[in-house]
């Protein structure tokens, strides 16, 4: 099992969400491993490792839908978490506006028909407002699922593979979209596209086996997908020698 | 100015009850045989009548008809909840779409639990309807006691809800919807056998009988309107209705 290593992307200001040893196992197998995160009010947090590396589980754990076997998970009261999971999970006799309804009402938004059409709008979901969630593509279902993670106006955002499925423009209103936001929010991404997310992440943390291996911060200039690419490799082949070594 | 949300959860889960197929067949396959043997108590009845007349008190129409009918619309209705609300949470469970509602706080009064029980009691006008179109046709006939039909209907609107909300307990602990099925009906089976037994009754009441539902429903379609067993019925309800909640909320150790 991985060294835990400590990551503290706050630099001396109060961490808007903090993950103490955390640690989670399911059915005997360990999905995170002695986490110790702290995560600042804004800026892109991207997630790299390989399938199985715990990314999801971290978002998951996050998001509030499981509980932590060891550790704690403080957030400050005015975090509101938005949260895109992967694969998005539908309800299949429903269209695409109750979803986004049925959404706000269990965030209990107090506006709820100015938000869901102001969303629907920005993603261009109106078109397909009627429709089953079964009958969607998949660039639909991925955009009805941010539609929904937006709604409630979350300071933090986890975002799970966003940009599969997404065309060529809905990539770009997504990028440009993610780089205005994430100046006031603070958004968690995992994704394995890294020539697509480079340029947007402020910090790449790199996960492995449940733990975190590395991380950098990119805030005063951006990276090039190659260099993150290199990055990732380097942090990964510098465990593997560790492994060997102890 | 605030708008008020054109589809909540309460919407959601009628249109999940209504919308399925199956719940139209069993519903249309139940009604049915409760007919059929309606029909055929009446058939008995009819036959019967002349005897019955001799007898210094013959039973009335409610006694002879609509009680039993009673008692087959709540065995009936064991089914129905079971294949419904049995399976409500455990279908979330199935197709992870119980991530969205573990997300949401609400106040007890809107819980997840009592949106998915309110929904669910729409159920209850299935035996309504039977009970009380057979009623009013017998009242061509005979003399109907209303008051006694009023009875009837609250034993079955109070049975009805205890039995929705113990499968909504039932159904947040499985994960799979046949095994959910299969659960509500063993258990509810359960209750009703247990009820059946006659052992030791020539002693007086049997005390496990006031445990279970049927005595209860028994007393209330009888016209024996009592607190014990109107604080049985809600009491249960709620208490099945928390524990759901309460079950829903440790869920999220095993998710």
């Amino acid at each position: 099992m991985n060294k835990a290593m400590h990551i503290d992307l706050t630099e001396n200001t109060a961490p808007l969400v903090h993950l103490q040893n955390v640690s989670w196992q399911r059915n005997g197998r360990t999905l995170l491993h002695k986490v110790e995160l702290l995560l600042p009010e804004s800026g892109l947090v991207l997630f790299l490792g390989a399938n199985g590396a715990g990314k999801s589980s971290l978002l998951k754990l996050l998001a509030g839908v499981s509980q932590v076997s060891s550790g704690k998970i403080l957030s400050q009261a005015t975090a509101r978490i938005g949260w895109m999971p992967e694969p998005a999970r539908f309800y299949d006799y429903l269209t695409v506006r109750e979803h986004m309804f049925l959404q706000a009402d269990l965030l209990a938004l107090k506006n709820p028909l100015s938000a869901v059409n102001g969303l629907m709008e920005e993603w261009q979901l109106l078109e397909v407002d009627d429709y089953l969630a079964k009958h969607l593509s998949l660039g639909y279902r991925q955009r009805l699922s941010l539609a929904m993670a937006l709604l409630g106006q979350p300071n933090v955002l986890l975002l799970d593979e966003p940009m599969n499925g997404m065309d060529p423009s809905l990539l770009q209103q997504f990028k440009i979209f993610l780089s205005a936001t994430k100046n006031q929010t603070l958004v968690l991404m995992a994704t394995h596209l890294l020539a697509e997310a480079s340029d947007l992440a402020d910090h790449c943390i790199i996960m492995h086996q449940g733990a975190l291996l590395n991380y950098r911060s990119y805030q005063e200039s951006p990276v090039a997908g190659d260099a993150l690419f290199r990055f990732y490799r380097d942090s990964l082949a510098q465990w593997q020698q560790q492994e060997v070594y102890s | 100015m605030k708008s008020t949300n054109p589809f909540k959860l309460y919407d959601k889960e009628r249109k999940a009850l209504w919308g399925r197929a199956g719940v139209w067949v069993i519903l249309a396959v139940l009604s049915f045989i409760v007919c059929w043997l309606f029909l055929h108590m009446l058939d008995r009845y009819m036959a019967l009548q002349p005897e019955l007349l001799k007898l210094s008190a013959p039973p009335t129409v409610s006694d002879a008809l609509l009680l039993p009918l009673s008692q087959n619309l709540i065995k009936v209705m064991l089914l129905v909840v079971a294949v419904t609300a049995g399976t409500s949470f455990s279908q979330e469970r199935q197709q992870h779409t119980i991530f969205y509602l573990l997300r949401t706080t609400r106040p007890w009064y809107r819980s997840l639990s009592m949106e998915k029980f309110k929904a669910h009691m729409w159920l209850l006008l299935f035996p309504w309807l039977i009970l009380v179109t057979s009623a009013v046709f017998l009242s061509m006939a005979g003399h109907v006691n209303w008051l006694q039909v009023l009875a009837m209907m609250l034993a079955l609107l109070l049975c009805t809800a205890w039995l929705v909300a113990m499968a909504l307990w039932l159904s947040v602990k499985v994960n799979q919807v046949g095994f959910a099925v299969l659960l509500c009906l063993v258990v509810f089976a359960g209750l009703w056998i247990l009820a059946g037994q006659e052992i030791m009754s020539e002693y007086g009441v049997n005390w496990i009988n006031l445990l279970l539902p049927v005595q209860h429903f028994n007393w209330l379609l009888e016209g024996q309107i009592n607190p014990a067993s109107l604080l049985y019925f809600i009491g249960g309800t709620l208490l099945w209705l928390s524990w759901a909640d309460y079950q829903l909320q440790h869920l999220r150790a095993q998710l």
